[in-house]
């Protein structure tokens, strides 16, 4: 006898499809009812397991092209680390400042208009940021018969990367940030490890790492190493010698979980 | 799609829950492998996604069976045609358990031996460079640059399905055919090589 199934019936796979549930499953995306529904699901559903494992597979190959492609191999437990640019606050600022007497006399018209420059800018970047990705790919292709086999020295690089673990610090103290992280000499890759926010029963974690001063360096998703921690490797070239924070956040967004604060300085 | 060779899971020609928990209560120790051979991949799925990795899901995924048989064993059961919930269940609340304890070591100053290196093993190496050889000839596959920014917009981006739409001026019946071809090639693709690498039977 088939066991009763409380919400996704066997023969409703259409609609899991339609709502990429297992894509949705995997990347976090599911609320928490939804989530304890479909585990009880596909438990017994080979099919949606099936799905689940291709889409886990299909990610984190997504992540190895891409990563094999840009400047650094990603090894499988941490997490390639993606640069995010923005324009700086103040020339948005200017900018806005300069639309105001082409705006319409309504003040909400002006803050409408603002607002949606802001969207547009957005869109734009990460359709960049996308045609960008698709063009070192359609590259990557063409030299794929080549390249196999050929072992990576950035790939090398990132299996050697020197490995800091962080402390956890609290509030905003302006005094040396506790953890200290040695830049390797040569460019190359850096992986920090820091515990794994402690009770909270999220699907993942992202990671932020900004200066003291609060610019943007990058996030990514953190991987997993063993006993609990979290990790995250970064460009080296990234990180000029200064203060840094890095905050931690559950997959979904919301407040930061956890924050720690390094100083980077070049090996002496 | 699972890494390791795993046995695939329950068909419908096994029995169901209840007859399950029965039978094994009964004592029956082929019914404790059927229940291990049934749920074990996903066990490791739901283990996967509470955060764990390769080696802490496969402890964790014996501790969840061990628990469960235990449990089973001794009527503690309320409703046995919940199994999967039951275990679902089980599996979530031992991985909480686990990292809320590495937690709490951390906290305490105790020292971590047990350190790990990023660097993957030869393993690891070799799946990765397979898994990445499928994924491009999915990539390949696809009919249109449009499409493959689809893939990388939302698995690595993660970015929503309506903005992803939007940007690239997508229907959603068409977000979802990309999405739903490419993680059916990836399964077809990765099978084949499966396949292959075991030889003919």
């Amino acid at each position: 006898m088939a066991p009763p199934d409380s919400h996704w019936s066997q023969m409703d796979h259409t609609g899991i499809d339609d709502e990429q549930t297992a894509e949705r499953y995997v990347l976090g995306l599911l609320s928490e009812e939804e989530c304890f529904r479909f585990e009880e699901h596909f438990l017994d559903c080979p099919r949606c397991l099936e799905s689940i494992e291709a889409v886990e597979g299909l990610r984190a190959g997504l992540t190895d092209v891409s990563a094999a492609d840009a400047p650094a191999a990603a090894a499988s437990n941490v997490a390639a680390f993606r640069s995010r640019t923005r324009p700086t606050r103040p020339f948005l600022t200017f900018l806005a400042a300069a639309c105001v007497p082409l705006a319409i006399l309504s003040g909400l018209f002006y803050a409408q208009t603002r607002g949606a420059r802001h969207d547009l800018d957005d869109s734009r970047r990460l359709l960049e940021q996308s045609q960008r990705r698709q063009a070192e790919l359609e590259n990557a292709l063409q030299r794929e018969s080549a390249e196999r086999g050929r072992v990576s020295v950035e790939g090398l690089s990132l299996r050697t990367a020197p490995v800091f673990l962080l402390n956890l610090t609290r509030g905003t103290s302006l005094a040396e940030p506790p953890n200290h992280v040695a830049l390797p000499g040569a460019a190359g890759w850096v992986t920090l490890v820091f515990d794994r926010p402690d009770g909270r029963d999220a699907s993942g974690f992202r990671v932020r790492v900004s200066t003291s001063d609060g610019q943007p360096i990058g996030e990514a998703t953190a991987g997993t190493a063993s006993g609990g921690l979290l990790s995250v490797s970064l460009p080296s070239e990234r990180l000029p010698a200064g203060n840094y924070v890095l905050t931690v956040e559950a997959l979904g967004g919301g407040q930061p979980l956890a924050t720690y604060r390094f100083r980077a300085e070049a090996k002496r | 799609m699972n890494e390791s060779p795993l046995p695939p899971p329950a068909d419908a020609a096994d029995c169901g829950p209840e007859e399950l928990v029965r039978r094994i209560r009964a004592g029956d120790p082929a019914a404790e492998e059927d229940l291990v051979r049934r749920y074990r991949r996903g066990v490791g799925a739901v283990l996967r996604r509470a955060g764990a990795d390769v080696a802490t899901t496969d402890d964790l995924s014996q501790e969840t069976f061990a628990m469960s048989l235990r449990k089973i064993r001794a009527g503690e059961i309320r409703e046995p045609g919940r199994l999967a919930g039951f275990l679902c269940s089980l599996a979530r609340n031992l991985a909480i358990e686990h990292f809320r304890k590495a937690g709490s070591r951390r906290t305490a100053g105790i020292p971590d031996t047990d350190f790990a290196s990023p660097a993957p093993s030869p393993l690891d190496d070799l799946l990765r460079t397979e898994r990445a050889a499928v994924v491009r000839k999915v990539l390949a596959e696809l009919p249109s640059e449009r499409d493959r920014q689809v893939l990388f917009r939302l698995y690595l981006n993660e970015e929503e399905k309506d903005r992803i739409c939007r940007d690239l001026r997508l229907s959603s019946l068409h977000f979802n055919r990309v999405v739903f071809r490419a993680r059916e090639r990836y399964r077809e693709i990765y099978l084949e090589r499966v396949k292959s690498r075991e030889g003919p039977r």
